[in-house]
C-alpha cells in the first residue's frame, strides 16, 4: 500500500497493450458511477436546503456552509460571529490525528527498522506479527481497547490490585482515549511501509558513514532518514488521512464531548436530528482537507523521484 | 554479517521498542480474548474458565439475530470479493501491460481513490447517491459499495506481482499460436495465481471488516456482523460479544496465515 | 545461394514517437540459412527480430514470408516461433507441457502431438526431463526445452533473441555447437540475435551487421571480417588498425592508396557498390595479425615506421602497441609459439611490413 505511483514496467509492448482500454472499463465505470459521481452530487448536495425528516429540498442555498463558519444567533438577526464549535471539531481531528501521527511515527520507526534488521528467519515472524492486527476488524480492536480501559476495565483492576493506583483511572470518553484507540488503530499502517523502505536500504552506506567518522545518530539522521523518507512519508498519510475521518475510535471512546469530525458527520445522516446539507459540507471539507495532504505528498514524492 | 557491520546497525534501545509495540498491539486482543472463557458474568472478575459465552453465541437469545448477521457478511463478502478481484485484475493487466499512454497517472489514481478517499466521506457520498436516484438501500446497496471500496484492495496485490512477471510469458504464449484470452488463461493466470488469491483475500477481509459504509447504506431492517456487533456494544460490552470477537479475530489470523503460506511459496514468478 | 527466399523485408522504418529505431532496412534471408543479426545493444537488431516475429509492428515497408505479406497477421497467426533471452518456459507446466503447447494452440490431434514432442526431446536430448518441471532443470537444459518448444510446431522460420547470453561461458560454447546441429537437423531458416560477434562468426552462414537502426553489412563470416565495408564494422569486427589516409591513385577496386610516413600501399575497396576518386579521404585497415615486425636480419624497410610503446602478453600470443611518428598508433599481434621470439623494447625504433593484399580501405 506504500505506493501511490504508477508502476513502470519496463517491457513497454505487450500483448495485452492495444486491449488496455478495455480492460480498464469495468473499473473505471465501477469507480465513476459508484464514487465519482456520488462525491459529486455530495457536493451538489452541500448547496441544497435541508430537509426535516433527512434528505434534502432542491434548492440552492448556502445555509450548510453558513451554519459550519458563522453564528447568527438563534434566529439569525445578531450580527455575524464566527462559529467555533464546528471549526473546534475540526481542530480538534487535526490536532488527533497528528498526535496519532507523531506517536505512531515514534514507536513505528524503531520497530520498523528492528525488523528489517533480523536476519531473514525471525524477520518473517516479527512481519507476521505485525500484519495480523493490521487484518482484524478494526471494531473489534477498538471494542477491545474500550473493554481494556474502561473504569471496572482490566487494566484498572490490575494496576489496583498491584497497589499503583488507589482509584479507577478515568481514560474512557476523554481525548486521552481516544488518542489511545486512533494511535492503536493504525500502528501498522506506519509499520509496514516503513519497513518496506529500510529492508530495500543498502547497509554498507552506513558503514560508509561509520567509515568517515559520523557517530551513529548522525549517520542515522544524515543518511538512514534521508533515504527511507518516502517510506516515512508513506506510513504518515497512512496514519494520518483514516485518523482524521476516523469514526470507531471517538464515538465508542471519546463519547459525547471528545467530538471528531467522523462522528459530527455521522450524526447528520441518523435520525431526525439529520441535517444531510450540513452533512455534506462537512464531508466535502473533511475531503478538501484530504486532497491537500494527497498533493503535499504527491509533491513531496516527485520530487525524491527527481 | 560480521560482528562490527552488525554492530553498526544496532541502535540502542530499538529492540525494546519493537517489543512495546509487540505488546501494545496484542494485549487488548488477548485480554478480550481470555475474558471470553471467563465463567463470571461480572466481565471483569475471573470466575474460572469456561466456554459458556461461546454457548451463547450459537444458541443464546441472540443467536438467531448474529446468525442472519453472518450469513449476510459471509454471502456479501463472497460476492464483493470475486467481482472486485475479477474487476482488479483486468485492472492490473491493463495498467502493467498497456504500455505508457496519456492518462495512466489519472487512472492509477482513479482506481485508488476509494483507499484515498476517508471512508466515512465515501460513506456519505454513496448514501446521498443512492437516495438521489431513489435506489433502495438494503443487501444490495451493501453489495454495490463493497465492490467498489474492494477494488483497490485486491488491485494492489495482484499488480504487484504482475510487475515481477516477464512480458514475455504471454509473448511466447501467443508466439505459440494461442489467443490473447488462452494467453491469459492458460499462462498468464496460472503465474499469477498467488497475486489473485492474495487480493481476493484482502478484498473478502475487507468486505468482512466493513463497519463505516455498511452502517451508512444498509438502511433499516439489515444487519451485517460489524454492525450487530457495533449495535450490541452501544448496550454496553457483554461476554458473549467477546466470544464473538475471539472467534472473528481467528478468522482474521487464518486469513493472514493462508495469505502469509501464499505469498511464501508462489514467491518470484519465473525466477528460475 | 539457389535457395528460395524465408524472409524478404522490405525498406521497413521503425518509430517509437519521435525516435526510429529502424531507418529503411531491406534484407532477403534464404531458406535454410543460419542468418544473424549482429550488433551492439540498441541497434535495432531486437526490434527488427520482434517484427517478423509479430511483436511489434512497422510503421513503414513490408514483411514477407515465403513470398505472402504477413506485416498485417499477429504473431498467433504467423508460422514464426522465438527462442527467448530468457526463455521464458512456463513455469507452471512441465517439459512436456511447455513443447506441447503450441501444438495444443494449433490443435494437432493429441496422438501426432505426443509424437512429435518425443521427437522434438529427442532432437534436444532431454527424453529423460520430460516430466520435469522447469525450475528443475539447468540452465543450458531450460534453453534447449525453449529450442524445443519453438520447434515443435514446425515453423517455417525460428527466431532467436540472443539465447545462449543467459548461460556461463563454458556452456555458451557447447550450446553453440548443439545449435548448429540441431539447425542442420531441423533443416529450417534460423534468423539468430546476438551482440557476441565470435558467436555470429562461428555459427551463422550470413550475418547483417547491423549499427543505429540502419544494416551495415551483409555477408558471410569471411567476407564481414576480412573485407569490411565501412569503418563500423571494421571497428565492431574484431581488432583493427585503422590508419587515415587518401586514395592516390585507382584501377577499378584497387586503390592505391597513401600512408602515414609517406609510403604507398596497394588496399583493396571492400565496398564495391561506390567508386572512389583519386584524393577521396578514409582509413586504411589492417588486422593486427597482417602486420608483420621487420628483424634486423631483414635489411629493409617496411612501409610503416615507429617507436614500440608497450607489450601485452595474452597467453598465445604477445599484443605489441607501435606509435608512428604522426601520433597514431597500430597494434600487432606476435605468436608466442615463435622461438626465435625476441620481442623489441620499449622505445626501441621497428619497421613493421603489411602482408601483401591483407591491407582494405573504408572510407567513412
Amino acid at each position: 500500500m506504500a505506493g501511490f505511483n504508477p508502476g513502470n514496467n519496463a517491457s513497454g509492448g505487450s500483448v495485452f497493450a492495444d486491449m488496455r482500454h478495455r480492460l480498464l472499463m469495468p473499473s473505471w465505470i465501477t469507480i465513476g458511477v459508484l464514487l465519482v459521481i456520488p462525491v459529486l452530487l455530495m457536493l451538489v448536495y452541500s448547496f441544497l436546503t435541508k430537509e426535516f425528516r433527512g434528505g434534502v429540498i432542491w434548492e440552492f442555498s448556502l445555509a450548510a456552509y453558513d451554519q459550519f463558519f458563522f453564528d447568527r444567533g438563534l434566529f439569525g438577526d445578531e450580527p455575524v460571529k464566527i462559529e467555533w464549535t464546528y471549526l473546534t471539531i475540526f481542530a480538534r481531528s487535526i490536532v488527533q490525528a497528528a498526535l496519532a501521527t507523531f506517536f505512531c511515527l515514534l514507536i513505528g520507526f524503531p520497530t520498523a527498522y528492528y525488523i528489517a534488521t533480523r536476519p531473514a528467519s525471525t524477520r518473517a515472524f516479527w512481519l507476521f506479527m505485525i500484519t495480523v492486527p493490521y487484518w482484524v476488524n478494526l471494531l473489534i480492536r477498538t471494542v477491545s481497547m474500550k473493554f481494556l480501559i474502561r473504569d471496572t476495565g482490566p487494566l484498572n483492576h490490575w494496576l489496583m490490585q498491584a497497589g499503583i493506583l488507589s482509584e479507577p483511572l478515568h481514560l474512557i470518553n476523554t481525548n486521552i482515549a481516544v488518542q489511545l484507540g486512533l494511535f492503536y488503530s493504525y500502528l501498522p499502517f506506519m509499520v509496514l511501509p516503513i519497513y518496506a523502505s529500510v529492508e530495500r536500504f543498502d547497509f554498507a552506506l552506513l558503514e560508509a558513514a561509520n567509515d568517515l567518522y559520523a557517530k551513529r545518530w548522525t549517520a542515522m539522521r544524515r543518511i538512514l532518514i534521508p533515504v527511507v523518507k518516502p517510506g516515512i512519508i508513506a506510513g504518515c498519510i497512512l496514519v494520518f488521512v483514516p485518523s482524521l475521518g476516523a469514526f470507531l475510535a471517538p464515538d465508542l471512546l471519546g463519547g459525547a464531548k471528545n467530538f471528531m469530525i467522523g462522528s459530527l458527520i455521522e450524526e447528520q445522516f441518523k435520525g431526525s436530528a439529520g441535517n444531510w446539507p450540513f452533512g455534506a459540507a462537512a464531508s466535502m471539507i473533511l475531503l478538501s482537507l484530504v486532497l491537500l495532504v494527497l498533493m503535499f505528498y504527491a509533491r513531496s514524492d516527485a520530487r525524491s523521484a527527481r | 554479517m560480521s560482528t562490527a557491520s552488525a554492530r553498526i546497525r544496532a541502535y540502542p534501545g530499538f529492540g525494546i521498542v519493537a517489543l512495546l509495540c509487540l505488546v501494545l498491539l496484542y494485549a487488548p486482543l488477548l485480554v478480550v480474548m481470555v475474558y471470553s472463557f471467563n465463567d463470571s458474568t461480572s466481565i471483569t472478575q475471573w470466575g474460572g474458565f469456561s466456554l459458556r459465552w461461546y454457548k451463547e453465541v450459537f444458541t443464546g437469545v441472540e443467536a438467531a439475530k448474529f446468525k442472519v448477521a453472518a450469513w449476510n457478511s459471509i454471502s456479501i463478502a463472497l460476492m464483493a470479493t470475486i467481482a472486485a478481484t475479477t474487476i482488479a485484475t483486468s485492472a492490473a493487466i491493463g495498467m502493467t501491460r498497456g504500455g505508457l499512454w496519456r492518462g495512466k497517472a489519472a487512472s492509477f489514481a482513479l482506481i485508488n481513490l476509494p483507499i484515498m478517499v476517508p471512508e466515512i466521506v465515501t460513506a456519505v457520498a454513496t448514501l446521498i447517491f443512492f437516495s438521489a436516484i431513489g435506489f433502495k438501500t438494503g443487501y444490495l446497496s451493501i453489495l454495490l459499495a463493497h465492490i467498489v471500496f474492494c477494488i483497490p484492495f485486491a488491485y494492489l496485490p495482484i499488480a504487484a506481482r504482475l510487475q515481477g512477471i516477464n512480458s514475455s510469458f504471454e509473448e511466447a504464449a501467443i508466439d505459440l499460436y494461442a489467443t490473447r484470452w488462452q494467453a491469459f488463461r492458460y499462462v498468464l493466470l496460472p503465474i499469477l495465481l498467488p497475486g489473485v488469491i492474495s487480493g481476493a483475500l484482502l478484498a473478502f477481509i475487507i468486505s468482512l471488516d466493513d463497519f463505516i459504509i455498511t452502517n451508512f447504506v444498509k438502511g433499516a431492517g439489515i444487519e451485517t456482523l460489524p454492525t450487530a456487533i457495533f449495535g450490541a456494544v452501544k448496550q454496553g460490552i457483554k461476554p458473549n460479544i467477546m466470544a464473538i470477537s475471539s472467534l472473528m479475530l481467528l478468522v482474521s489470523v487464518v486469513f493472514v496465515t493462508v495469505s502469509w503460506w501464499i505469498g511464501r511459496t508462489g514467491n518470484k514468478p519465473g525466477d528460475t | 545461394m539457389g535457395r528460395g527466399v524465408a524472409v524478404a523485408l522490405s525498406h521497413v522504418r521503425k518509430q517509437y514517437g519521435s525516435a526510429t529505431a529502424l531507418h529503411d532496412v531491406s534484407l532477403t534471408i534464404h531458406d535454410k540459412e543460419f542468418f544473424t543479426l549482429l550488433g551492439p545493444s540498441g541497434c535495432g537488431k531486437t526490434t527488427l527480430l520482434r517484427i517478423i516475429a509479430g511483436f511489434e509492428s512497422v510503421s513503414d515497408g513490408t514483411v514477407q514470408l515465403h513470398g505472402k505479406e504477413i506485416a498485417d497477421l499477429p504473431a498467433n497467426a504467423r508460422p514464426v516461433n522465438t527462442v527467448f533471452q530468457q526463455y521464458s518456459l512456463f513455469p507452471h507446466m512441465s517439459v512436456t507441457d511447455n513443447v506441447l503447447f503450441g501444438l495444443q494452440m494449433r490443435k494437432v490431434p493429441a496422438a501426432k502431438a505426443r509424437q512429435r514432442v518425443k521427437a522434438m526431446l529427442e532432437l534436444v536430448q532431454l527424453e529423460d526431463f520430460a516430466q520435469r518441471m522447469p525450475a528443475q532443470l539447468s540452465g543450458g537444459q531450460q534453453q534447449r526445452v525453449a529450442l524445443a518448444r519453438a520447434l515443435a510446431p514446425e515453423p517455417e522460420v525460428l527466431l532467436l533473441d540472443e539465447p545462449l547470453s543467459a548461460l556461463d561461458l563454458k556452456l555458451r560454447q557447447a550450446m553453440r555447437i548443439e545449435l548448429k546441429q540441431i539447425q542442420e537437423e531441423a533443416g529450417i531458416t534460423f534468423i539468430f540475435v546476438t551482440h557476441d560477434q565470435e558467436e555470429a562468426l562461428t555459427l551463422s552462414d550470413r550475418i547483417a551487421v547491423m549499427s543505429a537502426g540502419a544494416i551495415q553489412q551483409v555477408g558471410t563470416s569471411h567476407d564481414i571480417y576480412e573485407s569490411p565495408v565501412n569503418r563500423f564494422v571494421a571497428d565492431f569486427i574484431g581488432e583493427s588498425n585503422l590508419l587515415e589516409s587518401r586514395v592516390l591513385a585507382h584501377d577499378k577496386h584497387q586503390l592505391t592508396c597513401a600512408l602515414p610516413g609517406g609510403a604507398e600501399v596497394q588496399a583493396q575497396l571492400s565496398d564495391t557498390s561506390i567508386e572512389l576518386p583519386v584524393g577521396s579521404s578514409g582509413y586504411v585497415c589492417v588486422r593486427p595479425e597482417k602486420l608483420r615486425l621487420l628483424l634486423a636480419t631483414d635489411q629493409r624497410n617496411g612501409v610503416l615506421q615507429g617507436v614500440v610503446g608497450r607489450h601485452i602478453y595474452l597467453g598465445t600470443d604477445t599484443q605489441l602497441v607501435v606509435h608512428l611518428p604522426d601520433g597514431q598508433r597500430v597494434q600487432l599481434r606476435c605468436q608466442n609459439a615463435q622461438q626465435n621470439a625476441q620481442l623489441p623494447e620499449p622505445g626501441e625504433r621497428v619497421s613493421l611490413d603489411i602482408e601483401p593484399g591483407s591491407a582494405r580501405f573504408v572510407s567513412h
